[in-house]
């Protein structure tokens, strides 16, 4: 996957004639930081508001940016809690497989898929 | 050819079409900025040339305020360079400058990639060929001793740089109104403009509208003729090479 978040917001901004200085300017961050952003090399994702002030400004869908970024609803971070505490040994394990061999995550995404939507087989 | 150019000596003339052009360029396809301001950074996105403020090594650089990396299409700037943070004219005339290196020095398709190496092979160094810019001295700019390859590169660069972000049709577009002997009215095309004040002096002494002694400033051939700068980048980016 070549679209990463620093490309997806660079080339938004482009398109929309902002500077960096500006942008920061309008999402309240320090140009210094959006420039890590968009050269995908900052320290941390952009805290949810910053996300959405980005996607609102570069008219971006929130939620895919906010994915792009690493970042995740707080719904989907409160089913990663509930496993971690339950699976406090597996989960770490389980994760670095899947990061690690995106065949396996694949299979498991659509095993998951077949079992929500049965009719779609 | 590789990615940096055999060295060329350019005159004023031939530096300040290659700026008109550009600035032609981004009008036609409609990427001008909305405040003028913010040009130099606009025309790196013209180019595609990420800004990228980094931590420099002073050991292994010395006092530098930017990078070029051709071949990664990025502008790194110094993070620790205070200056760069709190003199916008600084800011501007330095991605300016470097943005001059990347149209006047680079081989741009070969920078991309996009045609392969003619004559010899890269070698990895020659690939990640960078401009150090030591200084972002406007001063450069009415130095005559150049000498080295290198300082000529500079000049032309901080000369292009001085040329786009205060092109002559621009110029008399912001002198309208105003008094080019009085401080306070330069200080308003300088904000304007977003160029710092000496940057400003050099360019309408170079145009000949002002001249300078001491902290005095005297009318120029062309403002005691009353004869005008060019009305549009159109008219002197048409000129051949």
């Amino acid at each position: 996957m070549d679209q990463t978040f620093g490309k997806r917001l660079r080339e938004a901004r482009r398109s929309k004639g902002y500077s960096q200085r500006e942008l920061a300017g309008f999402v309240d961050v320090d140009y210094t930081y959006l420039s890590k952003l968009e050269n995908d090399r900052a320290d941390y994702p952009p805290k949810e508001d910053v996300l959405r002030a980005l996607a609102r400004h570069l008219e971006l869908d929130a939620e895919e940016l906010s994915y792009l970024a690493g970042r995740i609803t707080a719904e989907d971070a409160k089913v990663v809690q509930d496993l971690a505490k339950t699976h406090q040994k597996q989960m770490p394990v389980l994760l670095r497989t899947i990061r690690d061999n995106p065949a396996i995550a694949q299979r498991i995404l659509q095993e998951a898929q077949q079992e929500e939507h049965p009719e779609d087989l | 050819m590789g990615v940096i150019k055999p060295h060329r000596q350019l005159n004023k003339k031939q530096i300040e079409q290659q700026a008109d052009k550009v600035l032609a360029a981004m009008q036609s396809n409609d990427f001008m900025p909305k405040k003028w301001s913010n040009l130099a950074e606009r025309t790196a996105d013209f180019f595609d040339l990420c800004v990228d403020w980094v931590p420099f090594d002073p050991k292994q650089d010395g006092i530098v305020a930017a990078k070029i990396y051709p071949t990664d299409k990025r502008i790194e700037l110094n993070l620790d360079f205070q200056a760069l943070h709190t003199n916008e004219g600084l800011y501007q005339s330095t991605v300016s400058h470097e943005v001059g290196h990347w149209v006047l020095q680079i081989n741009q398709a070969e920078a991309e990639g996009t045609i392969f190496q003619g004559e010899l092979p890269l070698t990895p160094a020659m690939d990640r060929e960078i401009f150090l810019c030591r200084t972002v001295d406007e001063q450069m700019l009415y130095q005559t001793t150049q000498r080295t390859q290198s300082d000529w590169r500079e000049w032309q660069a901080q000369y292009f740089s001085s040329c786009l972000l205060m092109p002559q049709f621009k110029i008399e577009e912001a002198r309208k109104g105003r008094n080019l002997l009085n401080w306070n009215h330069l200080k308003a095309i300088q904000e304007e403009l977003g160029v710092s004040q000496r940057n400003l002096v050099h360019r309408l002494k170079d145009l000949e509208l002002i001249e300078e002694s001491g902290r005095r400033l005297y009318p120029g051939r062309r403002l005691k003729s009353g004869e005008p700068l060019l009305a549009s980048w159109q008219e002197s980016s048409s000129t051949p090479d």
